[in-house]
């Protein structure tokens, strides 16, 4: 009855969009970058002191239906010179417009057609957009641009550890987050073992950060949406960029395939701990030699076949390594693990009002294990691999309609094979073989959107849609039947391609807009979301071997229901947005492993999940200032996350890992001169929970602690400030080489957060217990120096 | 297997610099529990329950005994009674000697003399599993390799010592295992987090291995028992192994929890298990 009523609701809705309107010609185009080319997304266009306008989409196209005749249009963008142009329109016309970049952020930037209500009039709620320029000035560790650690600076977003890119956004958990570059799925988003994110600054266009009340396009995760564009690379000439630093060096190059009409970009980053310690270990033998390191490529191209056909390809691969050998060279370990991603697209515009785009997507996330022994006189051989993967192949295509001036209907259908192998375990010790799996699951995933933009009065818009999701198990296959205690009692085994299980979800999204005044707005949504897929870890911080599963008869599909609401208000001529957001939010099927559970080398895995539920609550408080010499925004969030799981020791409702009640934030970009610019950051939270025991006992000669539930102490509050001051080289005509210099200082105090706190016993006297905080890195100066010509 | 894990940690801890210290942290306090620690196994023998309190964790004392309680075992209408042993204050031994039936359910009942957190009876029941019988073994020595991890341990371990031991298993679903070993009758296993535990599915070979990471020599006589046991202890050994030394889960087993017992409203475990045993002298293959 429910879905029922969902559905009529939905459809109900649509028909508003249909609604026969005045005669209207149509003014569309793309809105470029007049330095290189770049397709601009996330511009305003609109007409002068109207409400009606559009933004630019992923593509930079826009859409706009106006009357007859002589039309006042500005085209604005944060970091642009605005254009304020008069246009004469007489009939559909395609009018493509190239903005300039703000020459100097030392002088406030005069946008004078700047419209107020950017963020005010908006029907998305809860999404931040965030350009690669941006990410370069916020302060990090190591010095390395992450855009996922700048993230987790915005109200909402937690992460759970020091360092940590594992995100847990408005209380969901790290596996919540759909991430997607190029619209191609990442699933493990980091190297260095969850310390640095795999996304190369270099190679990134724009960041667009959703932290609820997805659009109904995209789905497959509770959460937020972490949406990352490539550039597409310089249409005009051919440039470079890189840098070296602490960690890791890297090099893109870009230019014009065909003068404005396509063009390329390549991008490489290595690291370098292995070469680093290597050296160090050379002249201090008590420094480990770590023979680790990462590299990754991003490459893409695009080709504009006429204006109305464009094609773009684009890829990353990405790898992190550990070789190891003993000393005896009797011993050996060999660990990889990565991602690649593969997009292939193609734009098709069939008229003036209509965006198509038809996408075909690969994701890969892979771990490949092995070690070697060599033992006894004759010489004999132990050998141990391990591998798994994920794989997915999908194929999406999206229609935007831009029905009136005052409806943007988007519909599409996107569907997914994946392949889920968990782990594969072979070895032999001399003549005894042993090889065990977690049974491999495939599976397919569709969904279908519709979704309309209607502004419903020149004060109140409405972005409403429905997601219809469908997630079906496929042969070949073997699955446990499990009993009440999770035994398994039987296993039923599937014919290749057989479809024998499927799931369904209905996924109302909607969004209200209301503008108070020309300043002010108050928004309210609710979101349902489905997930199908999910890590099957027992880390709150991710880890590199994380497991990524499919639902299936024993593990059920999570969904979540957000409600959210926030009043907007601009201040002082628009320079500072200010907004508070309230949300709650309800997860259901949240699954757990069972308590001492491994997932690794698990054959029968899904007999130690265990599901239950999961709820989230809280306000967020946010003032930026995105223009100026001085710009960054205070954040503070009071929020709550909770879980109570079926079938674990706890029974009752406990804080989940990443709970911090009170969470604040200063991000702060100073431009002191044409040359030199500061940023810092503060943060100041809550400490997170964890679990400390209150009784001890022996039992066989072991020293066993007794909780006396889940989460149930505190670790002490967190507080840390970074620095960073940027240096550019001195700029003469005709020199070819820009260069800057970025010195970083991260935890500037040497506050030393701790990241665990646990207890060992004395090694004199294992009946003597101590308590231990475990931080990370501490003070840490970094140096990168960054060029281009 | 562990081992192996335990080197992928180690990588990602090396590369994280991390740094630890000492600091003064309150614990939230808790009454006492009692503690239970038994064996009931197949072999005709005294058997025994030994009964502690538990303590303050930052509390360095040893365990306290508990005295003059009431114990003991029934299975059917037998009745096996148990008796604080002179010497040791807290365990008990079964007044006669028996030895526990496969298929066989024993019940343990334990009434103390003072109430504990308003409760003087405690009362707990396990089966003994159908379990493999040892035809014989076959132990070999080979050189441990050299790895970076065991840098910091006080004893490194030198030896790895293989133990081939014949049997068929019970034609069961799944068979769970505890083993443990003696060089010249000692215990090479310390402590309850060294006892080898594994699970056997489907593969109902004749032929199996296990083995330990110690130091021995070719002229020990190794004695290898093998404990058939059921899946609830085998998961409060797994819970053991898979906590760190001061018993806190490791970063890949999850949120710390309980090592959860089969005595209710008390910590430790009645345990009753099938038992084999075979002995050879080692070859060392070094």
């Amino acid at each position: 009855m429910k879905t029922f009523l969902r559905i009529i609701l939905s459809l109900g809705l649509f028909i508003f969009a249909f609604q026969v309107s005045a005669q209207k010609i149509t003014l569309s185009g793309h809105i470029k970058d007049a330095g290189n080319g770049e397709m601009l997304l996330g511009v305003n266009v609109y007409e002068k002191n109207t409400t009606n306008g559009v933004v630019s989409n992923a593509y930079g196209f826009y859409s706009l239906s106006l009357s007859p005749g002589k039309h006042n249009i500005v085209v604005s963008f944060i970091g642009y010179t605005a254009l304020d142009t008069v246009i004469n329109l007489v009939s559909n016309t395609t009018f493509n417009f190239d903005l300039n970049e703000a020459a100097s952020q030392l002088k406030e930037v005069e946008v004078k057609a700047k419209r107020a209500s950017d963020n005010i009039a908006s029907t998305q709620m809860s999404v931040t957009s965030i350009s690669s320029k941006t990410l370069k000035q916020i302060p990090v560790a190591f010095g390395e641009v992450d855009v996922l650690k700048s993230l987790s600076l915005l109200p909402g977003v937690k992460t759970s550890d020091e360092g940590s890119s594992a995100m847990s956004v408005r209380g969901g958990a790290r596996d919540q987050n759909l991430i997607l570059l190029d619209e191609a799925t990442v699933y493990n988003a980091s190297h260095l073992g969850n310390m640095l994110s795999v996304f190369n600054n270099d190679a990134i266009q724009n960041v667009e950060f959703y932290k609820g009340n997805l659009p109904a396009q995209y789905g497959g995760r509770l959460s937020s949406l972490i949406d990352i564009r490539m550039k597409d690379g310089n249409k005009k000439k051919f440039t470079g960029t890189g840098g070296i630093g602490t960690l890791s060096s890297r090099l893109t190059l870009e230019g014009p395939l065909v003068k404005d009409k396509g063009s390329f970009i390549i991008s490489g980053r290595r690291a370098y701990v292995d070469l680093l310690t290597k050296a160090l270990h050379a002249i201090n033998d008590t420094i480990p030699n770590v023979p680790y390191y990462f590299y990754d490529l991003n490459m893409k191209a695009n080709y504009s076949l006429n204006p109305k056909n464009k094609i773009y390809v684009s890829g990353y691969f990405g790898k992190d390594v550990y070789e190891f050998e003993s000393q005896k060279k009797n011993f050996s370990n060999d660990l990889k693990w990565g991602n690649y991603t593969g997009t292939l697209r193609w734009n098709f515009i069939p008229s003036a009002k209509v965006f198509t785009n038809l996408t075909l997507l690969v994701s890969n996330y892979n771990y490949n294990f092995g070690n070697e022994f060599i033992f006894g006189k004759e010489k004999k051989k132990s050998k141990f691999t391990w591998n798994a993967d994920l794989i997915d192949y999908s194929s999406k295509y999206d229609v935007g309609w831009y029905v009136n001036d005052k409806n943007l209907l988007r519909v599409g259908l996107i569907s997914t094979y994946h392949k889920f192998n968990p782990g594969k375990v072979e070895g032999y010790s001399d003549t005894i073989r042993y090889n065990f799996k977690n049974p491999k699951n495939n599976a397919l995933e569709h969904a279908f959107y519709l979704s309309n933009e209607q502004k419903l009065s020149p004060k109140l818009t409405m972005q409403y849609g429905i997601r219809y999701a469908l997630f079906q198990n496929i042969g070949k296959a073997s699955v446990y039947k499990l009993n009440s205690d999770y035994e398994t009692i039987d296993t039923a085994i599937y014919a290749k391609n057989k479809i024998y299980n499927t799931f369904h979800s209905l996924e109302p999204r909607i969004g209200l807009t209301y503008l108070i005044s020309g300043n002010s707005s108050l928004k309210v949504g609710y979101s349902r979301t489905s997930q199908f897929v999910h890590v099957a870890s027992n880390s709150s911080t991710g880890s590199i071997i994380d497991l990524w599963i499919g639902s299936g008869p024993n593990i059920k599909p999570q969904y979540a229901d957000l409600f959210s609401a926030g009043y907007f208000r601009n201040l002082f001529d628009n320079k500072i947005e200010a907004s508070v957001e309230l949300y709650y939010k309800n997860m259901e099927n949240q699954i757990e492993f069972r308590e001492f559970a491994t997932p690794q080398f698990n054959p029968r895995m899904d007999g130690d999940f265990r599901k239950g539920r999961g709820r989230s609550y809280g306000v967020e408080f946010l003032l930026k200032k995105s223009e100026g010499r001085f710009t960054g925004w205070f954040s503070y969030t009071l929020s709550k996350s909770e879980r109570k799981i079926n079938g674990i020791q706890e029974k009752d409702w406990f804080l989940s890992s990443t709970d911090r009640r009170h969470d604040l934030t200063v991000v702060n970009m100073f431009n002191l001169s044409k040359r030199i610019s500061l940023s810092a950051n503060f943060t100041l939270k809550s400490g997170r929970p964890f679990t400390s025991p209150s009784l001890r006992y022996q039992y066989e000669g072991t020293i066993l602690p007794y909780y006396t539930g889940r989460n149930n102490d505190q670790m002490p509050l967190y507080h840390r400030l970074d620095l960073a001051i940027t240096i550019k080289g001195k700029d003469k005509p005709g020199k070819w080489l820009h260069n800057e210099l970025v010195l970083s200082v991260f935890d500037v105090y040497n506050r030393s957060n701790p990241i665990s706190i646990y207890f060992m016993s004395d090694d004199d006297n294992e009946f003597v217990t101590h308590a231990y905080r475990q931080s990370f890195l501490g003070l840490t100066p970094s140096i990168t120096w960054n060029f281009n010509f | 297997m562990k081992t192996y894990i335990s080197i992928i940690i180690f990588t990602v801890l090396m590369i994280s610099c991390s740094k630890d210290s000492k600091i003064d942290w309150d614990l939230k306090p808790h009454a006492d529990l009692l503690v239970v620690e038994s064996l009931l196994t197949s072999d005709t023998a005294n058997h025994f329950i030994h009964l502690t309190l538990s303590n303050p964790y930052y509390d360095s004392k040893d365990p306290r005994a508990v005295s003059e309680a009431t114990v003991f075992v029934t299975e059917g209408s037998k009745v096996y009674s148990f008796v604080e042993s002179s010497e040791t204050k807290g365990l008990y031994y079964s007044t006669e000697k028996f030895s526990g039936k496969p298929g066989k359910t024993y019940d343990l009942t334990i009434k103390l003399k003072y109430a504990l957190n308003g409760k003087d009876e405690f009362k707990s029941s396990a089966k003994m599993p159908e379990g493999l019988k040892i035809d014989s073994i076959k132990c070999e020595i080979y050189e441990m390799p050299d790895l970076e991890d065991q840098k910091d341990q006080k004893e490194k371990d030198t030896t790895i010592l293989a133990v081939y031991y014949f049997g068929d298993e019970p034609k069961v679903a799944t068979n769970y295992y505890l083993a443990r070993t003696y060089r010249n009758s000692q215990p090479l296993q310390s402590n309850s987090k060294e006892f080898l535990t594994y699970e056997s599915h489907e593969d109902k070979n004749y032929t199996h291995l296990a083995t330990f990471g110690k130091n021995v020599s070719g002229d020990d006589l190794i004695t290898f028992k093998l404990y058939t046991i059921d899946r609830s202890y085998y998961r409060y050994l797994e819970a053991i192994s898979n906590m760190d030394q001061t018993g806190m889960a490791t970063s890949l087993s999850g949120s710390p929890a309980n090592a959860v017992g089969n005595v209710p409203n008390a910590l430790g475990y009645f345990v009753v298990a099938f038992v084999s045993k075979a002995t050879a002298s080692a070859e060392d293959l070094r």
